[in-house]
């Protein structure tokens, strides 16, 4: 059983993937060109000789943006069927499809939406290149606290449930999760100063994009592998059920 | 008929025996994929020159992971 989910959550990745890349295309793109004028803009300001890029732009809008959607999304999906198979009918009853969802919701959250609070996603440009061992650390240890406490979170409402009730036990567990968050995000240094004249609606319009990316390739994955692993069951389900009559 | 019910193994928890093998080939492979979308050849490197980095660059950007 394992093994079918584990290749149904990817699949689902590679679903999730491909449109997390066409949207990337239509929506992220312009943004990136738009912050990489203005890198130019400056470098040529400053009187610095354009780089050689050892990679074109087209293949890194391209085959390179495909590589990157495609390898996150179906990564994800392999994690998620994990985290789906561990928490099917564990402390709670819920079908696979609202589970997957519940998950896909979560994982949003502790994956994507709490680092981005205090680490938000950046163009090109934006940040100092010389910070950037301090930030990749400081962002893997939000990213790590924050996937943590929602593990933790999740595993303390299910045992919490049957001694003060499902909603009771939920609130109590995201409550905590928030105040972790909170506190670690009050604690991590900041990840910097965007440059003066960075153009702000590009930041913006980049910061908007990114997000409708990361929630395009979650949502995909969470109701995708929802319906796959219900039809897998119904289908196994059906099979046990024939075996007993027979 | 009721018995067959509660038997179904999709009713039930998938056994914790049954999931560790595949969590632990699952996470290290995803790892690893993780790990050259989003760092390699920026806060450390396994491999010299640009050219990972340059390839999933706006990837790298658009998911969010620091980068320049
Ligand atoms: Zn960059």
């Amino acid at each position: 059983m394992m093994g079918k989910l584990l290749v149904r959550g990817m699949i689902a990745g590679l679903i999730a993937g491909m449109l997390g890349y066409g949207l990337s295309k239509v929506i992220g793109e312009p943004q990136v060109d738009r912050a990489i004028a203005y890198e130019e803009q400056v470098n040529q300001a400053m009187g610095n000789m354009a780089e050689p890029e050892p990679v074109s732009r087209e293949t890194q809008a391209g085959l390179g943006l495909l590589t990157g959607l495609v390898t996150y999304s179906v990564a994800i999906g392999g994690l998620f069927s994990v985290a789906f198979a561990s928490a099917y009918k564990r402390g709670n009853s819920l079908g696979p499809r609202t589970l997957s969802a519940a998950i896909g919701l979560a994982a949003f959250v502790a994956v994507v939406a709490a680092p981005a609070l205090k680490y938000p996603p950046s163009p090109p440009a934006a940040s100092d290149p010389s910070t950037i061992g301090m930030r990749t650390a400081m962002y893997f240890v939000m990213l790590a606290i924050s996937v943590t406490g929602m593990v933790a979170s999740a595993t303390l409402a299910t045992y919490l449930r049957g001694r003060i009730g499902g909603w009771q036990s939920l609130a109590v567990a995201l409550a905590g999760y928030v105040c972790l968050v909170a506190l670690t995000q009050w604690g991590l240094p900041s990840g910097g100063t965007i440059p003066r004249n960075f153009p702000i609606e590009t930041l913006y319009g980049f910061r908007i994009a990114a997000m409708a990316v990361q929630l395009s390739v979650w949502i995909t994955i969470a109701v995708v592998f929802g319906y796959f692993a219900s039809a897998l069951f119904a289908r196994k389900g059906r099979g046990i059920l024939g075996a007993g009559i027979r | 008929m009721s018995h067959a019910i509660a038997t179904n193994p999709t009713q039930t928890a998938i056994p914790v025996a049954q999931i560790m093998p595949w969590a632990f080939f699952i996470g290290l492979l995803a790892m690893m994929a993780l790990y050259f979308i989003s760092t390699e050849q920026g806060a450390v490197h396994m491999f010299d020159g640009t050219g990972v980095h340059e390839f999933v660059h706006d990837g790298r950007h658009l998911l969010g992971f620091p980068c320049h």
